[in-house]
């Protein structure tokens, strides 16, 4: 059965058995740190180096970032570019889709000079958010250059 | 001369003496980078995990609200960056085997052992110990070695109380039934 009294939250536990087990993992010799660890912090505190971020979860929460900017400027084109030819094409059960396909290349250039007319013409809320993507964009890139891979976003 | 105390030498740091770290990282670096080789098995990488404790501890040290021991916190900070470094949300425990765990006396394992010399103890011990899951060798280690109440250990890994109670009540049981075995496989050596 569990001691509970002599599990005092504060303190640790000294019941008999506990301190035959004490006494034995205390004569255990404790893993040493290589040597010149101390040294080799040092020379990081001093020369300024921030600590970096763990690699594997820092790339996993940049994948989800990166999928979930990719995945709003999807939808953001969706919702500006409707009547783009592309969107207009029906894949299954069409003929001549190549041809189609074609034809939408050609449009899908001319159609950047629509783009850039539609946003001149845009309303102020678009015109903001598109802002504020390019500007994430850009920070991105910037800290991922000038801050040892780290994002103050992300 | 009396070492300074962890606040002390905090106190310097906040101060702009940063060389004072340097007696913050002497003081537990060995504690932390056992810690955390429990958790990562490589020794280059424990080595690195503890360089990125140490390095994140520093630059966190103005946020240390003072409210649990520095110790802990440090603890909880290695611990954070070895169980990300692992890939894994919370640790992982042993199964433990109750019929197992409860078919031994704790009072003639102890008498065993005391009949034994201090260099078998420790090998018994240090094979009973690799028999646990490397989070129990650290929750046990915090315990025991690094002298963690268990509120502490509770902070440091993100349980509840009760939790590391029963965790290291269960660990407890499982290194005496581990030395049960290794002492009667020793006795079985000898007779033969």
């Amino acid at each position: 059965m569990l001691n509970f009294v002599a599990m005092n939250t504060k303190r640790p536990i000294e019941s008999e058995d506990d301190l035959f087990l004490r006494e034995l993992m205390l004569r255990l010799p404790v893993e040493k740190a290589p040597e010149g660890f101390t040294a080799g912090i040092m020379q990081q505190v001093y020369s300024g180096v921030e600590p970096v971020a763990d690699d594997k979860a820092y790339r996993r929460q940049m994948l989800w970032a990166y999928a979930s900017l990719g995945a709003a400027l999807i939808m953001m084109l969706f919702m500006l570019f409707a009547q783009w030819p592309f969107l207009r094409i029906g894949f299954i059960n069409e003929q001549g889709i190549l041809q189609k396909l074609l034809h939408a290349s050609i449009s899908f250039f001319s159609g950047f000079n629509q783009m850039i007319a539609f946003i001149k013409g845009s309303s102020t809320t678009i015109l903001i958010f598109m802002s504020l993507t390019l500007l994430l964009v850009l920070e991105r890139v910037f800290r991922s250059r000038a801050m040892h891979d780290r994002s103050l976003m992300f | 001369m009396n070492q300074p105390d962890d606040n002390q030498i905090i106190e310097k740091v906040l101060e702009g003496n940063s060389g004072a770290y340097a007696l913050i990282v002497d003081r537990y670096k060995d504690l932390v980078y056992s810690v955390v080789l429990k958790i990562v098995k490589s020794r280059e990488e424990a080595e690195e995990v503890a360089q990125d404790t140490f390095l994140k501890a520093y630059h966190a040290l103005p946020a240390f609200k003072r409210e649990a021991r520095f110790s802990t916190w440090l603890f909880r900070i290695a611990y954070n960056t070895a169980i990300s470094r692992t890939r894994r949300k919370h640790i992982e425990t042993s199964v433990i085997d109750d019929r197992l765990i409860e078919n031994y006396s704790t009072d003639d394992i102890r008498e065993n052992m005391s009949r034994i010399d201090s260099e078998e103890q420790l090998r018994i011990l240090h094979k009973v110990l690799k028999t646990l899951p490397g989070e129990d060798q650290m929750l046990i280690t915090l315990f025991y070695n690094n002298h963690q109440g268990i509120d502490e250990i509770a902070s440091i890994t993100g349980l509840s109380e009760a939790n590391v109670k029963v965790k290291l009540h269960r660990i407890r049981k499982k290194l005496y039934a581990e030395m049960q075995s290794e002492l009667k496989a020793d006795v079985f050596e000898l007779r033969n």
